[in-house]
């Protein structure tokens, strides 16, 4: 059987900060959170999990990504997202941080329009901080494949996030 | 691609793994989700999930909880009386669960149905007609009588007082923190681990159980 306290223990600030990066509310980061657990204990009953950190990172994410793409088919993308009292940037002013969550809202928007497969490899790489070869591990492709993939997902990104985007980034320096 | 707009993505990439993290998060009890999962991977197929193996508070939770008790409720409360419609209704966090005996039964008409109990339960006329507890569980059954007089029955996974429910929570988490109640299982984890199952029923009769590494030995030595 599986010891669910050390691979807690193990993953779970990783893992919270995934979520809570890419949701930015405390009800869709618990959902999201307790919805990847139930997975990968379904998941843990039919097969051998070797890598527990790449695999749970990949069911938040997906998770994650799941739960924007439903905020944007809802209409709620810029309504809900960031819980504005609890998020803050380095940077020290107001207008810094304006900035910089907006920046991040249409981070967040731009990952629902990327193909699944991108927009989960992108944030396995830069969000959860994995390696090429366990991503490739958790989608199931080679390693140069997933580079590809990323460079894809970054050239899409780019393309999504509009000028105004890049002024707000230039002004936040 | 521009190196500005290659720029672009590395810091909005940066920006988002720089937002702080809060150290909980509300409705998310990670000691509940472990106790969640242990006893799910001591559950064979087909064991039915109940309510108190579900983080409370969360989405998820609420809706196991409220299928679970239904589930229950069907078997202890309906008896024989087969329920062929079933209806989901989401409130924030909060999960309700209407089932009905008639197959023709639209989603509006559960819907009014649902609304009316809500109702009945603003206006105190729900009446507790029993609390049925299996091994794992207990339902609380209520009779609520609708604005045009009709009765329906209202399974819950917690008494409607708020006070009394605030009540039983604070007895289970004391008895979850003195590692009190019935050993009802033991069972050997891959890792080793032992997990131990208790069984724990609280001052108004219901049931609800925990898991705990700790034998009931260490208990009795300690003194509890």
């Amino acid at each position: 059987m599986t010891d669910w306290e050390t691979i807690i223990a193990r993953n779970r600030d990783a893992l919270q900060s995934t979520a809570w990066r890419l949701l930015g509310n405390h009800a869709d980061v618990a959902d999201c959170l307790q919805e990847a657990f139930l997975e990968a204990l379904s998941v843990s009953k039919k097969r051998r999990i070797r890598n527990w950190r790449g695999f749970l990172q990949w069911l938040v994410v997906h998770r994650a990504l799941d739960c924007l793409r439903q905020r944007g088919r809802e209409s709620r993308c810029h309504g809900t997202p960031v819980d504005l009292t609890t998020v803050t940037s380095p940077n020290p002013g107001p207008v810094e941080e304006a900035q910089m969550r907006d920046v991040i809202a249409k981070l967040r928007q731009a990952l629902t329009e990327l193909p699944a497969q991108q927009a989960d490899a992108f944030c396995l790489r830069y969000l959860s901080g994995l390696s090429y070869r366990a991503i490739g591990r958790e989608l199931g492709l080679k390693t140069s494949t997933v580079g590809t993939l990323l460079h894809r997902s970054r050239n899409a990104l780019a393309a999504l996030l509009n000028e105004s985007g890049a002024k707000a980034l230039e002004v936040g320096r | 691609m521009s190196d500005r707009r290659k720029g672009i993505v590395d810091e909005a990439a940066e920006a988002m793994g720089q937002l702080p993290v809060p150290d909980e998060i509300e409705g998310l009890s990670w000691p509940g989700l472990l106790r969640t999962l242990e006893q799910a991977s001591l559950d064979k197929e087909h064991n039915m999930w109940t309510w108190h193996n579900l983080v409370p508070g969360t989405r998820l939770g609420k809706a196991f909880a409220a299928a679970a008790c239904v589930l229950v409720a069907v078997t202890v409360g309906w008896g024989a009386q087969r329920l062929v419609k079933t209806f989901v209704f989401e409130e924030g966090s909060t999960t309700w669960v209407v089932k009905s005996d008639d197959p023709d039964m639209t989603e509006d008409e559960a819907r009014e149905v649902h609304e009316q109990i809500q109702q009945a339960i603003a206006d105190g006329r729900c009446t507790l007609l029993r609390i049925e507890n299996t091994e794992q569980c207990s339902v609380y059954v209520y009779e609520c009588t609708l604005a045009d007089g009709r009765k329906e029955l209202l399974a819950l996974n917690h008494p409607l007082d708020p006070e009394t429910k605030r009540k039983l929570d604070e007895e289970m988490e004391k008895a979850v923190a003195e590692g009190s109640g019935e050993l009802v299982s033991v069972t050997e984890l891959e890792s080793g681990l032992t997990v131990y199952r208790y069984k724990v029923i609280l001052s108004d009769g219901s049931v609800r159980t925990y898991a705990s590494n700790m034998p009931p030995r260490e208990r009795e030595e300690k003194g509890e």
